[in-house]
């Protein structure tokens, strides 16, 4: 199990950002589909205007030219107003007046040759241009400057795409802030169902007085974790009722055997039988004793024991403690223990885990079988291996035996109520830890791995 | 010895009141919490037995409003099966010692034994413990016998301790794995007798004058401040 079961909210993928994106989409659609009309309509009448401009000065020119007959001087063109240009050119296209210099090839929007009032320098515009004919051949030329049109087309383009901008702008930054907010409240949420799931069942979320959707959601879920908590309460109530009820008679029971027992008439017959009878009462009551056990583990009432303390030294000490006991069967237990290892655990529960896990190589293999354990420090956490060459466990079964009263008494032959590696496994979890069992082969190798280890400082 | 039992549960009360009288006990019996307190203010004893599931208080809060009321009777907390909590939260509270529900009655009365005597066992300044020609030095981390020092490893040495701080009473398995190896769970194999066989084979060797340790059937082990001769083992 991991500390963190989900992952933190990641922005661009949260609902809120998403549908603020999309209306920005939607936005800059809209401004497109408005830009592209009004510059349309905007264009359409400012060339209609430019043209009629032009046809009326072309036909003044023309009614004056007509009127002052076919031989005019240079200066013929001159009072054309300001922005529009003018050119007369006789058939063979040789320049007569104006200030357009080359005859355009056709009418409409042309870069033409003009040249200034001194008539020293030359340059070309952009006119539009519309043309007539003398009825002596001579031909007018009259352009109408687009400098200012261009001018303003470009400027409404520019209007539009900075619009556009700040409108996609604004539309994300309020999306991201909306989501912003909204995610750390959806956090919120995810840590506290971490915590749920933590056993921390006394978890609520804040209620704000909004009564929005998230108001609501974290309503609904402080009312489920509610009732989880009442659940949970009411079944170990129960179990803690049931240990209480055969408890006592089961006490009684054995009371009374042992009165019975020290009583002066017994024989030795009937002594043995009470031997027996009060040593599978004691079997019972052990095997009652660590189904409870497992289950006050399981409901996370110890995280409050915990405590930094030196896993090498605990490990070591047990290791210690095992190796007569190997030896007296004749076997070996070797260790290699890296020192130092720190940890965050309970103690007297730790020290519990080492040992089942030590007596399960010891109880489950044959006599003379080494057994073999390592402790290291592997990528930030601390490893356990305790290996043996016993039989192992075949594959099918690992995962079963890790349950409460599963014991493989055919295959591994001992003593035992069946509970010490459920309970290693209970321990385990209580620490987040991960428990593995695999196959040496031949034997068997528990891992585990105990997160966030550290080292003593030396 | 003046002992309270504080028990709601009538045939458990018989059970214990009917050992400890014969064993020659003076017996007060409480069958809830605010009983037993009323008692431990108006007579001396010398340990109280109280159960820790009472019908109107946990016996916790019992033991916490005697400490509080400078109470230093030694109590012996009896804790239900499967407590996991039990020692924790006994120790904590202010009792001395805890038992698990049902128990042998040898069990009890061993560790009444101890912790009626616990003002010599429980002496912290002690530098040096000694029974008979055996020495520990507690500063010192050594031990002799008739001044020949005897090495040994270091849960050897606080198995030797603890039988020594309780020499002449009988000191049973589960109190040694609770005292000597903090276990508060029974270990399904011989820790405890491997490890005394183990001490009392470094103990005695080469010492003609006699077995230390005695074996006590069916209860447990005693260190006898007089050693017995080893022929009669």
């Amino acid at each position: 199990m991991t500390t963190q079961p989900y992952p933190r909210a990641v922005l661009w993928r949260s609902g809120a950002f998403r549908l603020a994106a999309f209306q920005a989409a939607i936005l800059a659609c809209l401004v497109t589909v408005l830009f592209g009309v009004t510059w349309w309509s905007v264009s359409s009448y400012i060339e209609a205007k430019l043209e009629a401009s032009a046809l009326d000065e072309l036909r003044e020119i023309s009614d004056s030219l007509q009127a002052a007959g076919p031989s005019v001087g240079a200066g013929a063109l001159s009072e054309v107003k300001g922005g529009e240009h003018a050119g007369l050119f006789d058939p063979a296209g040789t320049h007569l007046a104006g200030d357009i210099q080359v005859a355009p090839r056709s009418s409409g929007d042309l870069r033409v040759i003009l040249s200034a009032d001194d008539q020293t320098q030359h340059a070309t515009r952009r006119v539009h241009v519309v043309e007539s004919s003398l009825p002596d051949g001579r031909r007018l030329y009259v352009g109408v400057d687009r400098e200012s049109v261009d001018e303003l087309r470009e400027r409404l383009g520019q209007a539009f795409v900075l619009a556009t901008l700040a409108g996609i702008v604004v539309a994300l930054a309020s999306g991201f802030l909306a989501s912003r907010r909204y995610l750390r409240r959806i956090d919120e949420i995810a840590a506290a169902a971490a915590q749920i799931v933590d056993g921390q069942l006394a978890t609520r979320l804040p209620e704000g007085r909004r009564k929005d959707e998230i108001d609501r959601l974290s309503a609904a879920l402080n009312a489920t974790w509610q009732r989880i908590e009442s659940l949970l309460e009411g079944m170990r109530q129960v179990s803690t009722d049931i240990a209480h009820e055969l408890r006592t008679p089961l006490a009684h029971l054995r009371f009374r055997l042992e009165t019975a027992r020290a009583s002066t008439d017994a024989d030795a017959a009937s002594r043995a039988v009470m031997d027996r009878s009060i040593a599978d009462v004691d079997h019972v009551l052990n095997v009652f004793g660590a189904l409870l056990r497992i289950a006050q583990i399981q409901t996370r009432q110890r995280r409050a024991g915990f405590e930094r303390l030196d896993l090498s030294q605990l490990v070591s000490g047990l290791v210690a403690d095992y190796r007569p006991v190997f030896e007296d069967e004749g076997r070996v237990l070797s260790a290699d223990i890296a020192p130092g290892i720190e940890i965050v655990g309970d103690r007297t529960l730790l020290i519990q885990l080492v040992v089942n896990l030590i007596e399960n190589a010891l109880r489950h293999t044959p006599r003379g079988v080494p057994v073999a354990l390592r402790l290291a420090v592997i990528a930030g956490d601390a490893q356990l291996v305790v290996k043996d060459a016993g039989p192992g466990i075949p594959e099918s079964e690992r995962e079963r035996v890790l349950m409460r009263l599963v014991r493989l008494d055919c295959s591994r032959g001992s003593p035992g109520a069946g509970l010490g590696l459920a309970l290693v496994k209970a321990i385990a979890d209580l620490h987040q830890a991960s428990l593995v069992l695999s196959d040496a082969g031949p034997g068997l190798v528990a891992t585990l791995v105990l997160h966030n280890a550290g080292l003593t400082d030396r | 010895m003046n002992v309270l039992l504080v028990d709601d549960d009538d045939e458990t009360r018989r059970h214990i009141v009917s050992g400890l009288i014969a064993a020659g006990n003076n017996v007060t019996e409480a069958a809830d919490g605010a009983s037993a307190l009323r008692w431990a203010r108006t007579r001396q004893f010398d340990v109280i037995v109280l159960d820790r599931l009472l019908p109107d208080r946990d016996g916790v809060q019992v033991v916490k409003t005697l400490r509080s009321e400078a109470t230093a009777t030694p109590v012996l907390m009896l804790t239900a099966v499967g407590d996991v909590d039990a020692r924790v939260e006994g120790i904590e509270s202010g009792a001395d010692d805890y038992l698990v529900k049902p128990f042998a009655f040898v069990e009890l009365s061993a560790r009444l034994m101890a912790l009626a005597r616990r003002s010599i066992a429980r002496e912290s300044q002690v530098m040096r413990l000694q029974v008979g020609d055996l020495t520990m030095d507690l500063a010192g981390r050594t031990v002799t016998r008739a001044g020949v020092n005897i090495p040994l490893q270091p849960r050897e040495f606080l198995l030797l301790e603890y039988l020594m701080r309780h020499c002449g009473q009988t000191v049973t398995r589960t109190m040694l794995l609770q005292n000597v190896w903090k276990f508060d769970f029974d270990p399904q194999t011989s820790i405890v007798e491997t490890h005394i066989s183990r001490l009392r084979s470094k103990i005695n060797r080469e010492f003609s004058s006699g077995e230390l340790i005695d074996t006590v059937r069916g209860e447990g082990y005693v260190l006898r401040s007089a050693p017995r001769p080893i022929s009669q083992e």
